[in-house]
This record gives C-alpha cells, structure tokens and sequence, in this order.
C-alpha cells in the first residue's frame, strides 16, 4: 500500500514532468551526430520497401550531422514513395549523438473486389465497374459509401430499388492490399406504374403510351423501359417527327406497391419531310443515306452527310459529274421540308487509270493505294469523283514524301476517251518526283542501358536512306516502346535534322533521355480457389528483381487467358502513382465456373433413309433427321488447365456419346497439347450398314508456328457391322459382318494459312495424315493409310473468291490377313484368310463435303448384287468453286465443279473421264452446281442444287431373281452449315 | 517500497525522453505539410508583421494553428496549380532583390540581421526561400487571374461616384478630382479587389476538388 503523502507527491511530479517536458527535452537536436536511422511500421505490417532503399533515398543519413531540414525533406520524400499514409520522426538521445526513428504507416491498396448478387442482370462485370474500385488504387474507407452508392444506382436501373447491400474489406498487413467484398440482395423486382408525359408531345400522350407496350406486370429493368422508349422514337419516326426528343426525367418508386412511376420528357419537334428531286431514289434508300432519320435530329452536318451520302450513291452508278443541293424550307405547321435537289449531269464510265513519269514506283504499288478505280465486270461505271481522286492524289504525294521525295508534285488530267465515245472518262496521273533526300549522318545519343547497335536494330532510319518523317515517328514509337518494356517507363526522345553541305542530304540525330529504372519488387497472386499456383507461376513472364516490362504483364494476361480456366484476368501496378523504383505487381484472377451443361436440339436434312428392304433405295430418300444433344464439361480438373468432357447426340441417324480428357500445355509447353477419348459410335449414314464403334485413343498436338501443327494419334477401335443392316451380297456378309478390332497410329501435318477459316478469301490449307494399323498396335486388320488434301482461295477482286480442292486418299493392306470362320451351306465352317479392309474403315464420297453429283457416302464401289454403296481404298476428288456475293454482305452464291471418285483399290485409280460399260465404276464423275450461301454467326448457311454430268450405271439383282440396270439420279440437293471445304 | 518509489520517479523521466521531432500535419493532394512547416510559417508570420516570436503556447492554440495551416494549403493548391505551367517561370528577379535588400537594411550587418532571425528559429536561406516563394505565387496568380478581370466603365463610373467621392469628402477634401484623373487609380483598385475576389473563388474551387486530409 503507498503510503497518501508519497502517491501525491507522484502524482504532483508526474503533472510537472508533462507541463514543462516540452521545455525541458525539447533539447537542440541541431548539429548533434545521427548515430542511428531505423525505419518501424506503426502497426504490425511488413515493410514491402527494403530498408536500404529507404536510406538511400532521404538526406538524413547515419553519420552525419542532425539538420531539422533533411529531416523535413525525408518526411516529403517517404510521402512521395506513395507507400506510406503517416510519417513521423522520433529522436532520442544516444551516446554523444541522437537516433532518429522513422515511424512508417503503410498505405493500403485496392485487391479483389467482389460483388456476389443474388440477380443478374446487372451482370456481374457491370457491378464490379459500379463500385469504381480499382485494382492497385490507393484504398481509403471513404470510398466504400460511394461504392455502394454505385451499386445502388445501377440496381436502381434494373428495377431494383430497395437493395440490401452489406460491404466487407479485409487488409492484408503483409501485401499492403485490401480485398472487399459486397453482398448484394437486390430483393423484388419492381414494376413499371404509371407513366406521365410532359412538355410539347403533339402526339396524344395515350397513344404514346400504348407505342411503349408495356403491359401491367412489365419489369422495370433497363431493357424494356428502353424497349418502350425505342417504340414511341419508332412512333414518331414513322409519323415523320424525325427530330423528336425523347428523355426519361424521372423515375418515382413507390415502396408500398412496388411499383414505379415514369415521367417522360418529349418534345416532339416539327415534321421533317426529306425528298430527293432531280433523280429517282426509293423511299428505303433515302432513309439509308440520310442520316437523320437514324440520328433523330436536323442540323447542317446531317444535311452535309446527307449530301455526300447520295453523291457516293450516284458515283456508284456512275454519275460522277453529279451535284447537290440540301434545301431547307420550314412551311409553318405543316413542318420542314428537307429537299435533296439533284443535277445528275451525265452517265460516265471510268475506262483507264494511267500513271506517268513514276520511276521510283511502278504503276501496281501507286495503284493499289487509290481509291478510284477503273471499270470492270463487278462495278460496270468504275469508281471516280472529283474528292476521290483528290485523296488519291494526296496519297501518293505523301507515299513519295515519306520516302524522301520531299519535292514530288503529283497531278492529274482528265481525258473523255474519244476513241469509245463522250461517256468514256480517262485519267492520267502525273508524277513528278524531284530529287530524293537522302540521310547522312546518324547518331543515336543518350542511350546509357543499351548498345547504339541495339537501338540500330529497331530503327528504319540509316545513313544513305531516303529521309522521311513519317520514318522517325515510327522510330520514336519503337524506341519508345523499347525502353518502356525494358523498365524505363519515364524515357523520352528527341530529334534532330540539318541539311547537309552536300545537295539532298541530311544529317539526323536521335537524343534519348531514359530516366530511372523500376523493377518489379514483389508479385501477389490472388483469386485461386482451385487452380495452383503452379500453373500460374509458369505463365508469368517476369519475376522478381526483372525490369518493369508492359509487354511482359501483356503477354502474361493473355497466357493465364489462353489457360481457359479463368473468366477474368486483372494485372495492375500497387501505388502506381507513387515515386518508388521497386513495383509490386498484382495478378488478381476470376475462377471460370466449372462445371457447364448443354442441351440441344437440332436436325440433319439430306438423302438419308432407313434401312428398307427395297433395295432399289440405293440412294435413299430426303429425309429429316431430328437430333438431340447433351454435353457436360468439367474444366480446371485438378488445378490445371485440363478438361473432362462428355458429349452425346442422338438422332434416327447417329447415336454418339464420347467421354474426352483434354491436357493443353504439356509440361508447360505451350506447343504441346495432349489429349484421350473414349468413343462410342452407332451410324447408319452409309445406306449400306449400320456399325456400332468403340474407340479409344490418345493423341499428342505440336504446334510450330502460326501456321503448322503436328498431331501424333493412337487409337484402339472395335467397330461391328449390324449383319441385319448389310446391303450387300451373301458371300461378302461372313467377311464384313465380322467385327473388327482395329489398333491405329496416324501423324498428321496441318499448314493453315487461310485468313478466316469459317469464310476464307486468302490463303491455303494443306492437310497429310500418314497411319499404319498393325497387329504390333492390337489390330486384327493390317493396312496402311495415306490421306492429303491442299485447298487454297484467291481473292479476284470485289469480293469474289476463287476457292479450289484436291484430295488424295490411298490405303492398302499388307500382310498374310487374319483368319476367319465362316458357315458354308448354313452347316460346314471353315476358316479363310482374307486381307479385306473392314468396310468401316473404307474411305466413303459423296455429299455436300465431298461430291455434290452424289447423295452422301454413295461414290464409289457397289455391291454387285444389291448396289449399295461399298466405299474402297482410293479416293481422288477435285473440287472447284467461284464465290461470288449476290446482295450486300449476307447473301453470296457459288457456281462449282466437282469431280473425283472412290476406287476398290490404288490400282483402280484412273483419269478416264467416262464409263466404260454398267458396272465398271472405275472412272471420274463430274458434277456442276449452283449454291446459295447466307452468312449466319456461326459460319454461312449452305443450299447446293448439283447435276451429276456422268452418272454411273451397275446391275441390282431385282425381288424377282433378275440382274437390272440402275442410275443414280442426276440431281442433288443439300443443306448443311459452313462451306464445303 | 520507498526504493521502488524511488525509481519509479527517476524512471518516468527516461520514458518521456524519446521525442517527435517532426511529422505529417495534413496531406494535400500528394503533398504533405509537416508540423515543423507550420512552425517555421508562423514565425515567418510573425517576423514580417513584427510580432513577437511564436512560443510553444501559442503553438497549443488550435485556432491559431489551423490559421496557419489554411495558409499552407492554400499555397500548396496553388503550386500544384503551377505545376501546370512548366514552361512559365513566375516571379520578378529584381523585385525579389528589391524585398530582400529592403529587409537587410534594416540592420547595422548581417550578424545582427542572423541574431534577429534566429529569435524566430529563423535563418537567412528561410527568408530567402519564402520571399522567392510568395513572390512566384503571387505572379502565378496575377498570371491566371489578371486577364479575366472585365471592368466596364459603368463599374468604374459607380466606384468614383458611390466610393471614391464620398470618401473624399468624408476626409474634409474641398477640391474632387475629376474621373478622369483617378481612372487609372480606380481601375488599378477595382483590379485588385477583382483578382482578390476571383482568387478566393479559385482557391474555394480548389479545395472542393482536392483531397485534403488533416492528420494532426
């Protein structure tokens, strides 16, 4: 117990130490020796800067002299680091000297922000950009009220009005990060109540309303109040009020009903009537070329626009010489008239496009850069107008300055060609080029980090180049973007030219400045829930300690999304604003979800059919085909970026179900993608049986260049014919009826060069697949297979395509065969060796993807007896097509040939052009056809109509015992998606 | 007992002996206002004005400080403004010599000038440093506000009738000088209070967009 007099005494003292500690330890630090300079985090965080770079960076430094001012300025440039929200600086006496503490209280950023609602739309993209809240920015709790005022306002415009929006944030001392999570439950969805029009409408407001349909239950989400607003503008539109205004001012919720109420702001404006006098225009062209009935409003740049809309039009059908005039005429209460007055002048045809006095430039380089265009069989009057060839003459003047024809005038004369009559126009242009200047002395100054060769190598300019501006604005962005991914983000460059003594030349210099360097500190990963972190570390392009490189955290992000396994991918700088050399990098990364289901409906329409007993069917008969479809996909399978997938289709037609396991990036490979299947397989698009197949297999998928790619397969299959299916004669059901295990191994080469390979104007495509099945792999059935096949597309000119095919199929078996038991006279077995390729495996013709001249899978070999369709072991097919569009950019048409055949064996293969007598198949079948094409998303809709110019002939064996002669029809017709090849 | 009274008395002292020497007082933007900054400005302050020297008392009253701290704000939105500018350089070389010889002057040498300052915790390079400062603001602002100044000569009419002439004769003047003599003075007024008006229009302006954030 202390005594009472002593604890007053304490207390007495302890006041006194506090009132005066100001004067008694405010000691004259000034001038003292700094024996010490720590750094402490105020709270228990780890200081992300290391401790030497904060020494390094402030004046006042252990050793030296206490200065009042270097520890302001420390203060100023730990702030500037952008790193720390508090700063302070302790002092205490230590030895003979003083010893400073730096009190450091770090700064938080912004990491995962997560919005979890319970309702979409808004999507959850647009939630996530409702709250504002950046990756990296700097965090302050005061932003979290606006954030959710954000997601507020954005519910509000889906009709969500009384949300419960609970935030959460979580900081991590050890990464200087904050994740922030908002729980949303929009709650119900309101309605749309009433809806009040005001201002100057003209239009009875009721009509108006009605124009919306919005009916008594609609939601009051952003899409159907714009899908009622959209109406009323159409209301207006089509009652010629082209210039209404349509503005929704207010939206009146009412918590009791649920309801809301809308006030519409209209001002209809005044009639506008648009006519074209002079020349003959539809009303649906004028409403395409004149802008404001898609603008909704008349000002002087829409009638501009509109002007020079009907001027292209009418240069289109070569009226070149064409002028217009936009009139406005305000006529009271009847409206605007806006009249487009037209002098048409005459109809010319651009016949010729002649260049001279071009030496440095041949005529195909300055031609294929104008616009104006000569007359040809797509555009019968050419393209010209006085603008046009304007722009032309520009272009080729700039193309001569930027290779050094500083002085080059161009010019043009326009010629009637009197030789074709007065409607003939020529055009010569008229180059002058002058002296080429030419560059002399190159320096390139100022670069510390790098090699002037290094820099050579990314500039154009050279000394004995042609000089040339444009020249140096592309060196400038390839120095710059140099420097910027090599860490130097502050770099700068300059540039300077002087004549020369000597006539046309200049000297040029390049003067870098590259500033400071920054690297990459520290790299915080975040997001993964299922995925490791493994396959993320292998897609990061940078590590800790390597320059800051923007093309480095590109290609990073575009490898974590060729990984398929995230839906969103964020990379930022923390403290971007900061003044600090040494960066963390952030990698914030969205899961995909996982699991996806699939349903589907659709159908196959063709020369099909069931299996009937007539056998004259040989062909079969149209028939539609419904299919049903499921899928179901797993990705992220284990952590990695694998796939497990299962697909179904079933139809009368095909019953399909394939279990597949997909392994992209082998041992981190991007070039190298594995993958394994098991199959199952039940067809009859061959009239001739029905097989059931199993398959297993594996292949292995190398990628070399943008073009090439490898794939090495093996693949176990067992395939069973249907006995009952089999068209064929008697003595041949025991040897293909048999069912056949089938073990495979294929390498296949792919070279793909074709712009877009759903709708291909240029390129080529080249396919060989070379495979062996051999006992040594399982198989019962030995033979080898060769398959190629080289397409390749021309663009003529427009947008006419010239598309052409050849394939080449070859397979042979080799080896003594397998042995088989089969029943003679119904009673005896005996076992025979035969070397036949399972007719499953046969190549089959035919069809939209083949043959047009045939139904599907009907080329070829037959039955001697029944005439079903055989298939054989060569396949030579030649495929010819003339793209062409027929109306705007949907609709195209092909004229095509094709010509090929399947043949029993190599030796069969032959170019004879006709057959020899009924039943010899051996020879090449033509057909020719006429198609239509309309482009959907999803690649153009196929219609082919083929005449098979030489059909073949073959005996069937009729119900009556009889051998009879039978054709295959001349005619096909076929419907499927994508082009044919 | 008493042995631990005892060093508890002569502990206490030690535990008080660590001090905050300087710290951040407000952040401005991405600038930051020390605490020894708003010391130095108040003395500053007071040597101009020739007040006595700031104590630790009057550094304890809060009006006063946030007085001083405002000040510094507002200069620094101004010279975040200027930053704007790079290329401009503000301020007059030879009216900085002028203010800065005129300060001088006023003492026998310059130990006696260093003896005066120092009783502020001033130096010299101190002064220097905020002459050349306020100077560069000051041109900044005339800079970007003179021009906007649009005085017609209806304004300049209604101060000579309604401001100047009643002063005047309030001072006892019997002879008023006619417009035409004191436009040049009227207008040079009426500029200013213009400029005046408009700066603290800009710097309320300024503030409303800024982040400023008082730590202390």
């Amino acid at each position: 117990m202390i005594p009472r007099h002593l604890a007053a005494i304490w207390c007495v003292w302890m006041i006194s130490l506090v009132a005066v500690s100001p004067l008694l330890f405010a000691a004259d630090w000034e001038g003292l020796p700094v024996v010490a300079v720590q750094f402490q985090p105020q709270n228990s965080e780890r200081l992300l800067m290391p401790i030497a770079t904060l020494q390094e960076l402030i004046p006042q430094k252990t050793g030296q002299p206490f200065r009042g001012a270097d520890i302001r300025e420390s203060i100023h440039r730990l702030f500037a680091t952008g790193r720390f929200a508090d700063v302070q600086a302790d002092a205490q006496p230590s030895g003979d000297g003083v010893s400073i503490t730096f009190l450091l209280k770090s700064r938080y950023f912004i990491g995962l922000v997560n919005v979890q609602s319970d309702v979409s739309p808004p999507s959850t993209n647009q939630l996530h950009n409702a709250t504002q809240l950046r990756l990296g920015q700097l965090f302050d709790e005061a932003q979290i009220q606006p954030a959710v005022e954000g997601l507020r306002r954005i519910l509000e415009q889906e009709g969500y009005f009384q949300p419960r929006i609970e935030p959460h944030w979580q900081p991590n001392p050890q990464t200087q990060q904050v994740n922030l999570d908002f729980v949303v439950q929009a709650g119900e969805q309101a309605r749309i109540g009433q809806v009040i029009v005001t201002g100057n409408s003209v239009l009875p407001p009721q009509v108006l309303i009605r124009q919306a349909n919005w009916d008594a239950e609609e939601k009051a989400d952003s899409s159907s109040v714009e899908k009622g607003l959209a109406g009323i503008r159409k209301y207006y539109q089509d009652n010629d009020y082209l210039a209404a205004r349509l503005l929704l001012e207010n939206k009146q919720f009412h918590p009791d009903s649920n309801r809301v109420d809308l006030q519409l702001n209209v001002e209809a404006g005044s009639k506008v009537l648009v006519t074209v006098t002079g020349a003959s225009v539809s009303r649906s062209q004028i409403r395409r070329l004149i802008p404001v009935y898609e603008e909704g409003m008349l000002d002087e740049d829409l009638m501009d626009e509109g002007t020079r809309n009907l001027a292209s039009y009418f240069e289109s059908q070569g009226y070149f010489d064409s002028s217009i005039q936009a009139e406005r005429e305000s006529r009271g209460d009847d409206g605007i008239v806006l009249n487009y007055r037209v002098n048409l002048g005459t109809r010319q045809r651009l016949r010729d496009i002649r260049l001279e006095g071009n030496s440095y430039f041949q005529d195909a380089v300055l031609l294929e850069r104008m616009q104006i265009e000569p007359a040809r069989w797509t555009q019968r009057h050419g393209r010209f107008s006085t603008r046009l060839l304007e722009r032309d003459l520009a272009t080729i003047r700039a193309l001569y300055q930027a290779n050094g024809f500083l002085q080059a005038v161009i010019m043009a004369a326009l010629e009637k060609d009197s030789d074709n009559g007065e409607n003939e126009l020529m055009v010569t242009v008229q180059v002058q080029e002058g002296p080429q200047m030419r560059v002399g002395n190159f320096n390139i100054l100022g670069a510390r980090s790098f090699s002037p060769e290094n820099l050579q190598s990314l500039v154009n300019v050279a000394s004995g180049q042609p000089y040339s501006e444009s020249l140096v604005a592309a060196d400038r962005e390839a120095i710059l973007n140099f420097y910027f991914n090599a860490g130097f983000p502050s770099a700068s460059f300059q540039w300077t030219a002087t004549p020369s003594e000597a006539p046309n030349i200049m000297d040029m210099e390049y003067v870098l400045e590259e500033g400071e360097r920054e690297f990459i500190s520290n790299i915080f990963v975040d997001g993964l829930e299922f995925t490791r972190r493994g396959i993320v570390n292998r897609q990061l392009q940078f590590g800790n300690g390597s320059p800051l490189s923007q093309s480095a955290l590109l290609d990073t992000q575009r490898r974590l999304y060729d990984l398929g396994i995230f839906t969103q991918v964020e990379m930022a700088i923390q403290n971007a604003q900061g003044q600090e050399r040494q960066r963390n990098v952030l990698v914030y990364m969205e899961e995909a979800p996982r699991y996806t289901v699939r349903v589907g409906l659709g159908a196959d329409v063709g020369r099909f059919g069931g299996n009937t007993e007539e056998t004259q069917e040989v062909e079969g008969a149209i028939e539609i085909s419904p299919n049903i479809s499921f899928d179901a996909t797993k990705i992220n399978v284990g952590g990695r970026p694998h796939t497990l997938g299962f697909r179904s289709r079933f139809s009368s037609l095909q019953k399909r179900s394939a279990l597949t396991y997909i392994a992209p990036r082998l041992f981190n490979n991007p070039w190298l993608n594995g993958s394994a299947r098991a199959f199952f397989d039940e067809t009859r698009d061959v009239r001739t049986f029905t097989a059931r197949r199993w398959e297993g297999s594996m292949q292995f998928e190398m990628k070399k260049g943008r073009s090439n790619t490898f794939w090495s397969r093996y693949a176990f299959r067992r395939i069973t014919v249907d006995t009952d299916t089999l068209r064929i004669s008697e003595n041949q059901i025991p040897i293909l009826s048999r069912s056949v295990l089938v073990g495979f191994v294929d390498q296949n080469w792919a070279r793909d060069t074709r712009d877009n390979p759903t709708n291909t104007q240029r390129g080529s495509f080249t396919n060989a697949d070379a495979g062996v099945a051999s006992s040594w792999f399982g198989s019962q059935a030995d033979f080898t297979r060769f398959v190629f096949q080289n397409s390749t597309y021309h663009l003529l000119g427009g947008r006419v395509v010239l598309a052409r095919s050849f394939q080449l199929g070859l397979q042979a078996p080799f080896g003594e065969g397998r042995r088989i038991t089969v029943a003679s006279d119904g009673s005896v077995s005996q076992e025979i060796l035969t070397r036949e390729i399972p007719i499953a495996e046969r190549f089959f013709a035919g069809g939209g993807n083949s043959h047009r001249g045939f139904a599907v899978n009907q080329a070829g070999p037959r039955d001697p007896e029944t005439g079903f369709a055989l298939g054989g072991n060569a396949l030579l097919m030649n495929n010819v097509e003339l793209r062409f569009p027929v109306w705007g950019n949907n609709l195209g048409a092909v004229l095509f040939h094709d010509a090929g055949n399947i043949f029993a064996r190599i030796k069969d293969l032959t170019f004879r052009q006709s057959q020899r007598e009924t039943g010899n198949l051996r020879y090449v079948s033509h057909a020719l056809g006429f198609g239509l094409r309309y482009q959907t998303p999803v690649g153009p809709i196929r219609f082919d109509l083929g005449r098979h110019m030489n059909p073949p002939s073959f005996f069937v064996r009729g119900a009556d015992g009889a051998m009879a002669t039978q054709s295959l029809s001349r005619w096909q017709f076929l419907v499927s998606i994508g082009q044919s090849f | 007992m008493t042995l631990r009274l005892c060093l508890l008395f002569l502990l206490v002292p030690s535990l008080l002996h660590a001090e905050i020497v300087d710290r951040i007082a407000a952040i401005v933007g991405n600038s930051v206002i020390t605490s020894s900054e708003i010391m130095e400005e108040a003395n500053y302050r007071a040597y101009i004005n020739s007040q006595p020297p700031v104590d630790d008392a009057r550094m304890r009253d809060i009006s006063f400080i946030a007085a001083v701290q405002d000040r510094l704000i507002e200069q620094t939105l101004l010279a975040e403004a200027q930053k704007g500018f790079p290329q401009a350089s503000f301020g007059d070389e030879s009216q900085f010599e002028q203010s800065l010889q005129k300060l001088r002057s006023r003492f026998p040498s310059s130990e006696a000038l260093h003896s005066d300052l120092a009783r502020y915790a001033l130096t010299e390079e101190h002064m220097i440093a905020h002459l050349r400062e306020e100077q560069a603001i000051m041109a900044f602002v005339d800079f970007r506000l003179r021009p906007q100044v649009r005085l017609t000569e209806d304004q300049l009419q209604v101060y000579y009738q309604q401001t100047l002439l009643p002063q005047l004769r309030s001072e006892g003047q019997a002879t008023l000088p006619p417009f035409d003599d004191v436009k040049a003075e009227i207008t040079r007024v009426l500029t200013e209070q213009e400029i005046n008006r408009l700066l603290d229009e800009w710097l309320k302006n300024l503030r409303s967009s800024a982040s400023i954030k008082i730590l202390e």
